[in-house]
């Protein structure tokens, strides 16, 4: 009798307990921060270089990405539509120059990411780092 | 030989349906830290007393049934096993998908290396010295392949079954020594409260096996031999054992060289003095664990010896310069200015103060009782070595040397507390029977205390992102940041980072994070002034860094751990650093910025080497 209550009390604890790591678990794995959208920008061989998004928000976004040679317009991606754990990219090209990025949401006021890569400095230094 | 041997004595006491009520109600106390965590996650202010009270369900219940008289041997070690594992889940419960602690980076970075190239001793950026102890990562990695594990997975296996090792080994320790379940009990319930117990003994670290390894060793010496039985099973179990400690963690190798050492002393001089029926062990032990953890330091690991003297000498410097007068001492309680609350300060003040008054009464009656082993007294003397940790606390460098010498002397305040807790008060009945809630409540305290002074209040239960706050520091824009660098830049860059991204970049990125420790670059003079100075430009170049990582955060609060990058940083500047500080990178010609995710920026500085060419203008970002 005392027997099967101690296996019936026992199991009973290590279900508690799986309990207890499931839910611990289920709550890291949701993290804590409010999300997060990643932008970059890597230049690639020769004068080609690629951007990409990637979306870590808690919900979908819709991005516009636009491309600058200096001051000059030089592409601009619009209705990029992300859902969390959804990523973009697009390889371009370019003489070289400073390249700006800027990554904008709808209603923004001010660019929600930002980059820059130095497109004449970089053949200087090593002429790129990856392949197209 | 066979270490664990439970005597056939006939009638004894069983346990009933006691040990499966305590296991429930230690369910019961981990369940509610698991719904304690994730409020605290949702910043939910109820996590917090939550967490106290799961943490007293799995402690008190278990200390009121190991005061209990009669208890079976049997039951009483199973308790002290189940307190430890419950213990260590609590950590686990903390972030159950990946490592937070600062080391346990470091380590997980070595079980990679080894598990992807199948050799030892790759160079870890992260602890130099972790690569050049592969114990821990080695059985890590082997298991991790043989089940087909993650290292994550692997490596909280191997922490866990280690914490059940150590319970198992305490236990049986001090049982040997004191010749008493009773006192090993009450002693293993002391042992919990060392202060690293709950977090820091439970981390993937080489500490947390080398330990129980270490106390094996000991358990396995202390073993009474029947008449005609050989020593060769013993010593070639101990010696396996001293191997696998001196190729797992350093400190943990010379303190067990020192307790063998010692253990043979007070044989010797026990023998002179004419004292007879203790137990003693031979210079050999000592002798031969010396010269191998002295010979591993002089073949693989040269580098333990600045790491292991470094901060030593530092903790000489900073308590000498405050006992002058020159340097104020360290607030207690006060966490990069971040106090823990005034009832956690009472308790961790009165668990001091307990032992501080536990141990002179302990000591005596260990003394008196006339323990089996002479090793009694070398943990009678560890003991004693209590008291000088205090005033160590009062320096920065001084306080985490203390609380990394806890973890041992505490393996004789262990024992000294269970003599004093269970000595004859009135009458021959001893203080945990006549005054079993005082004596309850005493545990207690040591237990909160050694909480309290273990972690701080900010970083024991998960939550929102703090700056410099250890694990409360780490979060998915550092592991996203790491993964693309690792994609799209490949491995093995080097970069500056603060200490905590640092982490993420160095494990899951492969990056090569530079630092003070590795590079002798002081990664801090590149963040701190507000404006781009020369200066910064030559350490750049001189620690050969290609990006420089920048999380935006750092500027809104001091850091909780007292660093933004390492200790000793700038002694001439503001805390927190400034906002201009961290955005003076944009804008600077020769940077470009590779990376933005709104508090996490990469700019790759490998332009500011060949600097401008003539007539060119700087194309800055304006910030947001």
């Amino acid at each position: 009798m005392i027997r099967a209550a101690q296996v019936a009390i026992l199991t009973l604890a290590l279900v508690v307990g799986g309990l207890a790591v499931k839910l611990a678990a289920a709550g890291a794995s949701a993290g804590t921060g409010s999300g997060f959208t990643s932008a970059a920008i890597l230049p690639l061989r020769g004068d080609h270089f690629r951007v990409e998004l990637r979306n870590y928000e808690t919900a979908p976004e819709v991005y516009t990405v636009e491309l600058t040679l200096g001051t000059a317009a030089l592409e601009t991606w619009s209705a990029i539509a992300l859902k969390p754990g959804q990523s973009w990219e697009r390889t371009a090209s370019a003489a070289p120059g400073d390249i700006q990025v800027l990554v904008i949401r709808p209603g923004d006021r001010q660019p929600y990411r930002r980059l820059l890569l130095l497109q004449d400095l970089r053949a200087r230094v090593d002429g790129g780092l990856a392949s197209p | 030989m066979n270490l664990i041997r439970l005597p056939v004595t006939a009638p004894r006491p069983h346990c009933g349906l006691w040990f499966p009520l305590l296991a429930l109600t230690t369910a019961g106390g981990l369940l509610t830290i698991a719904l304690a965590d994730d409020a605290a996650r949702a910043g939910a202010g109820w996590s917090y007393p939550a967490f106290w009270l799961g943490l007293g369900a799995i402690y008190l219940p278990i200390a009121y049934r190991l005061l209990a008289t009669p208890l079976a041997r049997s039951e009483s070690l199973a308790l002290a096993c189940l307190l430890g594992i419950s213990l260590y889940l609590v950590k686990v419960l903390y972030s159950p998908t990946g490592f937070v602690l600062h080391d346990e980076f470091a380590h997980w970075r070595t079980a990679a290396d080894i598990l992807g190239s199948g050799r030892l001793f790759s160079p870890n950026p992260l602890i130099p010295v972790s690569s050049l102890y592969p114990g821990l990562e080695s059985v890590t990695a082997e298991f991790a392949a043989a089940a087909g594990i993650p290292i994550f997975a692997s490596g909280l296996a191997v922490i866990g079954a280690a914490r059940i090792i150590m319970m198992l080994a305490l236990w049986l320790l001090y049982e040997r020594v004191s010749g008493s379940p009773r006192i090993a009990g009450v002693a293993v319930l002391i042992y919990a409260a060392v202060p690293n117990f709950l977090f820091w003994q439970s981390q993937f670290a080489y500490e947390s096996l080398a330990l129980p390894l270490a106390l094996l060793a000991v358990l396995a010496l202390t073993r009474r031999r029947r008449p005609g039985e050989g020593r060769i099973g013993a010593a070639v179990i101990a010696g396996l054992l001293v191997g696998g400690v001196v190729v797992t963690h350093h400190a943990t190798a010379f303190v067990l060289a020192g307790m063998l050492a010692a253990w043979w002393v007070a044989g010797v001089l026990l023998r002179k003095r004419g004292a007879p029926g203790f137990q003693t062990v031979s210079a050999l032990p000592a002798v031969l664990t010396a010269a191998a953890a002295g010979a591993w330091v002089l073949l693989v690991a040269r580098p333990a010896v600045h790491y292991l003297s470094g901060p030593l000498q530092a903790s000489v410097s900073q308590l000498s310069a405050i006992w002058s007068g020159q340097l104020a001492p360290r607030q207690l309680f006060a966490n990069g200015g971040h106090a823990d609350p005034i009832v956690e300060r009472w308790v961790a003040v009165a668990s001091a103060l307990l032992l501080l008054v536990l141990l002179p009464l302990g000591i005596r009656w260990a003394v008196r009782m006339r323990p089996r082993s002479a090793l009694a007294l070398v943990l009678v003397a560890m003991a004693a070595v209590y008291p000088l940790t205090l005033p160590a606390r009062y320096s920065a460098n001084g306080q985490e040397l203390a609380s990394r010498m806890l973890d041992f002397i505490f393996i004789g305040i262990a024992l000294i507390g269970a003599y004093a807790l269970t000595r004859p008060a009135i009458a021959g009945l001893s203080l945990d029977r006549l005054f079993k809630p005082m004596v309850i409540t005493s545990l207690a305290v040591l237990f909160a205390g050694g909480v309290v002074l273990g972690t701080g209040s900010y970083a024991r239960l998960p939550g929102p992102y703090l700056v410099g706050a250890g694990p409360r520091s780490i979060d998915k824009q550092g592991a996203e940041l790491a993964n693309w660098m690792l994609s799209d830049l490949g491995p093995g860059n080097r970069l500056t980072a603060d200490r905590i991204n640092s982490l993420q970049l160095g494990a899951y990125g492969e990056q090569h994070p530079v630092s003070g420790l590795t590079d002798g670059v002081a990664v801090w003079e590149i963040y701190f002034p507000d404006h781009w100075v020369q200066e910064i430009t030559t350490t750049l170049v001189r620690g050969r860094v290609r990006y420089v990582v920048v999380d935006r955060r750092l500027a809104t609060a001091k850091p909780y751990d007292g660093v933004y990058f390492e200790n000793g940083e700038a002694p001439n500047y503001n805390y927190p650093i400034s906002r201009q500080a961290l955005l003076k990178f944009d804008g600077l010609y020769g940077t470009s910025r590779l990376y933005d995710s709104g508090d996490l920026i990469v700019y790759d500085v490998s332009g500011l080497e060949i600097g401008p060419p003539r007539g060119s203008q700087p194309s800055p970002v304006p910030d947001g």
